[in-house]
């Protein structure tokens, strides 16, 4: 199993934590090593329930959590045993890793509060660099990045909000995060190829 | 899947790479197809997986076994009788989370001079080059970008799984869906090829 250990959080991780209310009530899911249940629980006093499919890297992360849960999320069983409601569930960089994203934000759902959100994180796959590479013949999977080799979907802007339409909610935030200076209006009017990442806030639809 | 005894284009081109009067396993056995053509014109034994119960009546015609399962579940390769002359992976790695797992299992399951034979689609091919240079990467519900694909591949990256897993491909061939695209197809191979088939033993 691949750990995925890093010392600061990235820009998406922070765009996320700014859109968690202090003392929130928080599911991480797919917590790694723990850095960001580390900011969730110490600078925004959060109540984390983390969830970790490597056991090795769920035992890191498990002083940072008021509970852990090791599992795959993929799986009913998993989500059997994580006992709601929370205020956010926060994805980060954890939905293009899973074979089914739609089922899970689905099974979500009915773990969140009533005014309850999901926070996410996707690469964006038409980032400009794997734009060219493509054109060149290159899709070549990579030890981190966009084309992680342990990534199974991969979404643009468009299908990154589809995967939450599709999955019973509402967009309430996108934003995309750049790696350098960017002018997220030019960026966006040329469908974000310069945006290395999506960070997405969804609340569920209800009562369709 | 939903046309039963139609072979597709890369079928025939891995009906020509399997061996006649072989012990094949046909993972992904779906509708039948391939299986039933090796068995009927090359007189193959065939031994059919597949992850969908459905297809066990398609399968039940022609096959020597059939086995229910997926193939990334160790309990399926248990329940797999004896060893093979051809595994075929008609269309199944870019299914699979893990294609280098299936692959380095399919070893203890081939015969001396066995080999695996197998199509994947092509994502480099032109029209998925052209959609992601505009910004487009939309699965649909078939095709190159099916929703079900869980792993993408290249001429050489497909070449590169093979010989990670300890294998040798010793045929390589690419799929041209028609006559315009196999003629582009002579200055591009790798642009034009909509799928690959390939052959390859385990390395000695």
């Amino acid at each position: 199993m691949k750990v995925y250990k890093q010392e600061s959080l990235s820009p998406a991780h922070e765009a996320i934590l700014a859109m968690v209310p202090p003392g929130a009530r928080v599911l991480e899911v797919g917590c790694a090593t723990g850095h960001v249940t580390r900011a969730l629980s110490d600078r925004l006093r959060c109540e984390v329930t983390a969830v970790e499919l490597d056991l090795e890297q769920a035992e890191v992360a498990q002083p940072y959590a008021r509970a852990m849960i090791v599992g795959d999320i993929g799986r009913q069983q998993t989500w059997d045993s994580i006992h709601g409601p929370f205020d956010c569930a926060v994805f980060a960089d954890v939905l293009e890793h899973l074979v089914d994203p739609w089922e899970a934000l689905r099974r979500c759902r009915a773990v969140l509060a009533g005014d309850g959100c999901v926070l996410a994180s996707v690469p964006n796959i038409a980032y400009y660099r794997i734009r060219l590479e493509l054109a060149r013949g290159r899709f070549d999977y990579t030890d981190y990045g966009i084309l992680d080799d342990a990534h199974l979907r991969f979404f643009t802007a468009k299908t990154a909000r589809a995967l939450f339409a599709d999955s019973g909610y509402t967009v309430t935030d996108f934003i995309p995060i750049y790696r350098r200076r960017m002018a997220a209006r030019i960026d966006r009017a040329l469908g974000y190829p310069f945006a290395y990442q999506f960070v997405i806030r969804a609340v569920p639809v209800w009562n369709p | 899947m939903d046309q039963p005894l139609k072979l597709r284009m890369a079928h025939r081109a891995i009906i020509t790479l399997v061996k006649p009067g072989a012990a094949v396993l046909d993972v992904g056995s779906g509708g039948g197809a391939l299986g039933s053509h090796v068995t009927r014109e090359l007189g193959c034994a065939v031994t059919a997986v597949d992850l969908h119960p459905q297809f066990e009546a398609y399968a039940a015609p022609y096959a020597k076994q059939w086995v229910l399962g997926n193939i990334e579940d160790d309990s399926t390769w248990r329940r797999i009788e004896g060893k093979f002359d051809n595994i075929v992976f008609a269309d199944v790695l870019e299914h699979l989370a893990d294609p280098s797992a299936a692959l380095e299992r399919c070893k203890g399951y081939l015969v001396d001079g066995g080999s695996v034979i197998a199509s994947v689609p092509n994502v480099a091919y032109y029209r998925v080059r052209q959609h992601l240079l505009f910004g487009r990467f939309d699965y649909a519900p078939f095709g190159i970008l099916d929703v079900t694909h869980l792993r993408f591949f290249t001429a050489r990256t497909i070449r590169s799984l093979f010989a990670e897993c300890g294998y040798e491909v010793t045929d390589f061939v690419r799929v041209f869906t028609n006559a315009k695209n196999g003629l582009l197809g002579r200055a591009f191979p790798n642009a034009f090829a909509y799928e690959f088939v390939l052959r390859a033993t385990p390395c000695r």
